[in-house]
This record gives C-alpha cells, sequence and structure tokens, in this order.
C-alpha cells in the first residue's frame, strides 16, 4: 500500500485557502486605503476573500477526494489450468479411484444434485438476520439422495454453489444437531467434479447405441431422435465402450478444462464453449445425455460448490438435513436523481443518510434458493425495535408484485426480460398448476416476514427466476419521532416565551437562553445516539427534525442577547410575538413541531391498525 | 384492480435508499431430462464406471502425457473455435431471416419486388442489374 504524503500542492492550497479566509475575516485592514466610501469598498473587498476561500477550500475539496481515491491497481488474472495440471488432475482421479477413495455411489450423488437440485433438496429453510453492516443467512437443507449400493459410507453432498470469484465469510457447516461438519477441499472437490464428468460423458456415449437387430449382427449408432428405451445389453455395452471414439476423451479435456477455470466466469460464455465442444461430438452422444452434459459442466464453471461430507450415523433411509451459515455484505443503493444538490455537491439521498447516518430501512433480498428446492421458507428477522411496514414478493426484471395468475417462460418475455407472462385461461390458475404455491405471512405489528414457496424450483420445465423479497421496516412507536416532536414541542414554547418576553421589552436575562439550550441538547442527543447495532435504521424525518429544533435553538441564543431587532408594522404581534427575526424562528419552530407530530400520529395510527388485525385467510390475496 | 395498480412496485420507483444482497448462489438453468442418470440400470452405470475408470489409467500410460494432453487439447480448441465462429453466423442468419420475416409481414413485398427475386433465382447478377438497375 502506498504511503500518503502531504503533497505541496495540498499545503499550498491549505494556506491559500486559510489566508484568504482570515484575512476576510479581519476589519480595518483595507478601510484606510480609500480616500471615499473606505467601509463599503473594505465590505466588499471581504466578501470577495471570503468567496475566494471558499473556492479555493472547494479546490482542495476536490483535490484531496481525488488523493483519496483507490489507487488504479495492476491487474493479473489467476493462473488457468494447462495441459500439466488437467494431465495431474486426471492423473489424480485414477489413483483415487483405484484406491477406492472415489466410488460410483460418490460420484453418482455429486453428479445427480448438481443437475437436477430441486429433485433431491426436498426442503430449504433460509433465516436472515440483520447486523451492523452484514445479514447473516442461515440455512438448513433437507436432501433425499439417490439410493446407493453400500449405505454405511460418508455421502458427497453438495449444499451450496457460489459463484466462482466469490469469497464466502463465515461459513459454517453443520448437521441437524448443530455438530461441525468437514467439507471437501478445493483439489478433492475437482477431482470428484472430474470423476463425474467421464461418467456422465460415457454414459452420454452408451445411450447412442440401440439394440441389435436379429439380423443386423452388431451395435448399431442411431442419431439422439432415434434412441430406443429398450434395455442394452451388457456385452453391447461393454464392446461400445472398449472403442469409444478418441473425440470423447478430446471433449473431456477441453471440458474439464471449463470446468477448472478460475475467477468470475461469464455464464453465457462458458455456455457457448459447452454447446460449440458438445456440437463437435455431438453424434456421438445421446440428447439426454448431452443436456445433462451442459448443464453439469455448465454449474461447475461458474460456480464452486462446497461438498458436505455426510456420515452415515446422519442419514436415514437416504435423507440428511444439512445446515450451513454465513455473512453477506449487502450494498445501499438508491435511484440516482439529477437535482441541484447532486448537482453540485453530489449529494443525493444516499448521501444524505449517510451525512446523519441513518441507515436505509428497506431490504431487497434475492430468493435464488427457491429455484433449487421442491420447497422454500424465507424468514428475514428484522430488529426487536422494528415493525413490518411493508412486504413485496416481486420479479427483479419488471418490479410487479408474483401474482397467482404468471406462468414461467423458459425464453425472456417482454420490455425488461423477465421469465413469466400471465395465463389467459379462464380457469383458475390454482386448478390449472396446484403443485405450485406461495404465501407471504400478514403483517401484524411483527417484526419479521414470513414468505413460503411451494414449486418454484425445476430443472426439467419452465421456472420463475430473478423473484426477491423487498421488505421495509419501520421503528415501532413512540420511537424517534416521539423523541423529536417532543424535542420540537420545547423548542417551539421557549422561542415563543423569549420571544414573548423580548417583545414586550422585558429586561433580558440569561435564564431563557440557558433553557433554550436544553431542547438543542436533547435533540444532538437523541438524534445521534443509537441506530448503530443493526442494519436497517430509523426515521430520516425524525432526524431532520431534530436538526432544525437544533439549529432553531442556536440560532434563538444568538439573536436573544444581540440588540433589539424592531417590531412588525402595523403593530401586529403573533401569540404576542412582535419581533419579526422571533417571529421567523417560532413560525420554523412551530412547523417543525407540527409535521413531525402529524407524521408521528400516522405512523401511530398505522401501527395500531397493524396491532388490532386478526389473522385471516383471504385467498385472493397473498400479500395481504 | 386499482389495489392490484397499488402493490405494483417497480425496483426504479423505490423512493429511498435500499439495501441490496447480492445474488451469491448459482442456480441451474433448466431444461435437464425428465430421466436422470441416478435412474439408469445399476448394472448399466457400473459397467460404465468400470469403463471409465480405464479409460484415466489409459490416458496416465501414455509415453508423454503431457505433451499428448497438450496436443489433443489445442487441437479440440481449434475445432471448438471454429465452431463457435459457425455458430455465431447461424444465429446472425437465423436473425436476419426473423427480422426479413417481421419486416415483410409488416410491408408485403410489392410485384417488383417479386419480379426481381424470381429473376435474382434465375439470372446471374450482373444480367440483373445491367437489366433492373434502378431497382437493383
Amino acid at each position: 500500500m502506498a504511503r500518503r504524503s502531504l503533497s505541496v500542492v495540498t499545503v499550498g492550497l491549505s494556506l491559500t485557502a486559510g489566508g484568504l479566509l482570515a484575512t476576510g475575516a479581519t476589519s480595518g485592514l483595507f478601510r484606510g486605503r480609500f480616500a471615499n466610501n473606505g467601509d463599503e469598498f473594505e465590505r466588499w473587498i471581504r466578501v470577495g476573500l471570503v468567496v475566494a476561500a471558499a473556492a479555493v477550500g472547494l479546490l482542495l475539496f476536490q483535490w484531496l477526494k481525488y488523493r483519496l481515491a483507490e489507487p488504479a491497481r495492476r491487474k493479473v488474472p489467476p493462473p488457468q489450468p494447462d495441459p500439466r495440471l488437467l494431465r495431474k488432475l486426471r492423473d489424480d482421479a485414477a489413483k483415487a479411484l483405484d484406491e477406492h477413495h472415489l466410488r460410483l455411489d460418490d460420484v453418482l450423488t455429486f453428479v445427480a444434485l448438481v443437475i437436477d437440485p430441486p429433485r433431491h433438496r426436498q426442503r430449504v429453510a433460509e433465516t436472515v438476520g440483520l447486523e451492523e453492516r452484514v445479514i447473516t443467512q442461515h440455512v438448513s437443507v433437507e436432501f433425499a439422495l439417490p439410493p446407493v449400493a453400500t449405505p454405511d459410507v460418508p455421502r458427497y453432498v453438495p449444499v451450496l454453489s457460489p459463484m466462482k470469484g466469490q469469497l464466502v465469510d463465515n461459513f459454517r457447516l453443520a448437521d441437524a444437531s448443530g455438530r461441525s461438519l468437514s467439507d471437501l477441499s478445493f483439489v478433492e472437490t475437482t477431482r470428484l467434479a472430474a470423476a463425474g464428468l467421464i461418467l456422465l460423458l460415457q454414459n452420454a456415449a452408451v445411450g447412442v447405441i440401440a439394440a441389435p437387430e436379429p439380423d443386423d449382427g452388431g451395435d448399431q449408432l442411431l442419431p439422439p431422435d432415434q434412441i430406443t428405451a429398450e434395455p442394452v445389453p451388457e456385452k453391447t455395452i461393454t464392446e461400445l465402450l472398449e472403442k469409444l471414439d478418441p473425440r470423447l476423451g478430446d471433449a473431456y479435456l477441453f471440458l474439464l478444462q471449463e470446468i477448472t477455470w478460475r475467477g468470475r466466469v461469464d455464464p453465457a460464455t462458458a455456455a457457448e464453449n459447452i454447446a460449440s465442444s458438445l456440437d463437435l461430438v455431438g453424434t456421438l452422444i445421446s440428447a439426454d445425455g448431452r443436456r445433462q452434459l451442459q448443464l453439469y459442466v455448465l454449474a461447475l464453471s461458474v460456480a464452486y460448490p462446497i461438498v458436505a461430507v455426510a456420515p452415515k450415523e446422519i442419514v436415514a433411509g437416504n435423507r440428511v438435513l444439512l445446515r450451513y451459515e454465513r455473512a453477506l455484505v449487502p450494498a445501499a443503493l438508491s435511484k440516482r436523481r439529477r437535482g441541484l444538490m447532486r448537482v453540485l455537491l453530489g449529494l443525493n439521498r444516499g448521501m444524505l443518510r449517510v451525512m446523519l447516518g441513518i441507515k436505509p430501512y428497506q431490504i431487497a433480498l434475492p430468493l435464488q434458493l427457491a429455484s433449487t428446492a421442491a420447497s422454500y421458507h424465507m424468514r428475514l428477522n428484522g430488529p426487536d425495535n422494528k415493525y413490518v411496514l411493508g412486504q413485496h414478493f416481486l420479479c427483479h426484471g419488471c418490479g410487479l408484485d408474483v401474482a397467482r395468475d404468471w406462468v414461467p417462460t423458459a425464453d425472456p418475455q417482454g420490455e425488461f426480460g423477465c421469465f413469466h407472462t400471465t395465463t389467459t385461461d379462464s380457469e383458475s390458475p390454482r386448478v390449472r398448476d396446484p403443485d405450485r404455491h406461495f404465501r407471504l405471512r400478514p403483517r401484524s405489528g411483527q417484526s419479521f416476514v414470513h414468505l413460503y414457496l411451494r414449486g418454484f424450483g425445476s430443472s426439467t420445465k419452465p421456472y420463475f427466476r430473478d423473484l426477491y423479497l423487498l421488505a421495509q421496516f419501520k421503528e415501532v412507536p413512540p420511537g424517534s419521532r416521539a423523541a423529536a416532536a417532543v424535542t420540537a414541542a420545547a423548542c417551539t414554547a421557549l422561542v415563543g416565551l423569549m420571544g414573548h418576553l423580548v417583545s414586550a421589552n422585558t429586561q433580558p436575562a440569561s435564564v431563557p437562553a440557558l433553557l433554550l439550550a436544553i431542547p438543542a441538547a436533547a435533540a444532538s442527543w437523541f438524534g445521534f445516539a443509537g441506530d448503530a447495532q443493526t442494519l436497517v435504521g430509523s426515521s430520516l424525518l425524525a432526524r431532520l427534525s431534530q436538526l432544525v429544533t437544533a439549529a432553531v435553538c442556536f440560532v434563538a441564543i444568538g439573536v436573544y442577547f444581540t440588540s433589539h431587532h424592531g417590531h412588525l408594522p402595523g403593530g401586529i404581534a403573533i401569540v404576542g410575538i412582535s419581533e419579526p427575526v422571533w417571529v421567523g424562528l417560532f413560525a420554523v419552530s412551530a412547523i417543525n413541531f407540527l409535521y413531525v407530530s402529524y407524521r408521528f400520529a400516522l405512523k401511530l395510527q398505522r401501527y395500531h391498525s397493524l396491532l388490532r388485525k386478526r389473522e385471516q385467510v383471504d385467498l385472493e390475496d397473498p400479500l395481504w | 384492480m386499482a389495489a392490484d395498480e397499488q402493490r405494483q412496485v417497480r425496483p426504479a420507483d423505490i423512493s429511498d435508499t435500499y439495501w441490496q444482497v447480492p445474488v451469491s448462489d448459482y442456480v441451474p438453468q433448466g431444461d435437464a431430462p425428465e430421466r436422470s442418470i441416478v435412474d439408469e440400470p445399476r448394472r448399466r452405470l457400473e459397467l460404465v464406471w468400470d469403463s471409465a475408470v480405464k479409460t484415466l489409467h489409459a490416458d496416465a500410460r501414455h509415453p508423454d502425457p503431457d505433451a499428448e494432453t497438450a496436443r489433443r487439447l489445442r487441437e479440440f480448441t481449434n475445432l471448438v473455435e471454429a465452431r463457435k465462429a459457425e455458430r455465431a453466423e447461424e444465429r446472425r442468419a437465423t436473425e436476419a431471416e426473423t427480422q426479413a420475416a417481421a419486416a415483410t409481414a409488416e410491408n408485403p413485398p410489392s410485384a417488383g419486388d417479386i419480379m426481381l427475386r424470381i429473376a435474382h433465382a434465375l439470372m446471374p447478377a450482373t444480367l440483373v442489374q445491367r437489366l433492373l438497375p434502378e431497382r437493383n
């Protein structure tokens, strides 16, 4: 890391800005140099100096921002598999097979779970907790493993498939009782993947043979669409396997290279490579075998599976429940606006929240695990002092709430490339597709969101993609809005009292001014305390209101100790205040108080209505 | 209907800042065959497995396995690149046909266009150009 030293430019700009500001703040420097109107000229010169100091300060800020930016790093791509590595991997796989470290059942389980997860992942329950800057994901997966010939050995079960290039944080793997489990190393996983690839490739090659005709006298290779479902004699299989086309071996090497490719991989590029290579051996493998190979190699090209070693004790009747947890770091996003503040200072609502120390109150969670399981539960736990204000089960493309009359499509549809369309059948879609169901727990003032999905994952037919859950949390009343309303009320009352005293020409005393310091301190205290323990933040409105309260108090203290500011024309007085400055301060404080109180009352009423809501099943509105 | 419209929230319409959790896991892309490899007869799988083991050993016994692997991989990669180019060309042709079909559906060809196509099909291009220069 490069050391950041103090540069000449930084020092020069700082001294210039400081000098200009100091000179602009000093009076009497220029007055004597002018014969006439010295005060007037000096005033303008001082204003000019302050403006110049501000301009140099802005330049200094931009310069420091530029200096603080991350230096461009030299990008070195990760070392990619070469022929020597591939050969070693192949030899390692052969050795592992010799020493019975890898058995057919191990490889079959791995291949089946990579190609068709929804068939073998019966239930996935995901619980998401919100912490300071991360979310913690706790997932339990109930597997229905393929039957094996030797059940009294450990099973290799791929539990999750993070994308390549992604670092998995705070990962922990356990069984149903919470006991830690081991997982395969990178080398062991790659060896397993290599063995699975050759098994799939040769099985696909066997798929193209048909039973020999009586007068044929030998094996016959058929195009994939003419394959029969007749059982193939063992002798035929053995003979075919003994004289496999060497191109299959070449394809194996190429596909193994795709699997072992390191770093982030573009799925479209990988899919194109795989499809093109399988085109070259298209007549040597069956159509089903080709599809299996495509899915298998693509899954392992794009992602790196984490494979759990499940001891035989925890597998009962080929069913096993595994748990894992990890941490994910979300990004704070906001809609880009083109306002004046954004143009001048780069400020948007997200930046404003950062400045005021308020975290976003909404969270968007992708539901990709729903696509890998027969049934899926998502529970998003909010902080105890928050309740669920809104919950939406959405399509990420079009942003619409998922509806029961949606039908999944294989190809992207419409302007946003969504994988769904709307059924035009007059029959109820519940009748047409009873296997698919979803439900959100109704809002009743609770602090969590619970979504249940069934039938949203399928490897053999189109399924919904890019679905996510948007949850909005708000503070349980009274919360920070009540605190803001109370401090605004105190400020308004004190400003009104002092304005009244000053307008009545009462002798100024320091006690009222000291009283004004109380709401200012309270606003500062309530505004910047707390809110650091959880990911979702409190009210931005309350924070802004407290800032306004503090500002009014400080200005009022300053005004109180300065000279008399005159009266409103015509003897007008507002709640006994006739001085314009005090009228203005009182108006600002009163508006602040009224608005934050109004919003607080709204929130209170909303929360109360949620608390009174009785649970009832509304079949027409799953998002209630 | 009004209630449905109210419920519709587009991500772009989220008025405030929100946390976006990244998509972390790979999801299979569908299109798997109904019949899985685990549905195959056990005996057949065992035969395939034995053959797979033999294949791996046979490759490992090559006198110069590294050079052999490199040669095979290089040659096959070249073939794959050529095939990728062919596929790209096929896709372009398909897209062009689709666009042409869409354009035809919107603007049916005139009698002149049809005659021109027939002329192109029956006569050399230079002759067509000479006979029908303004339409060609």
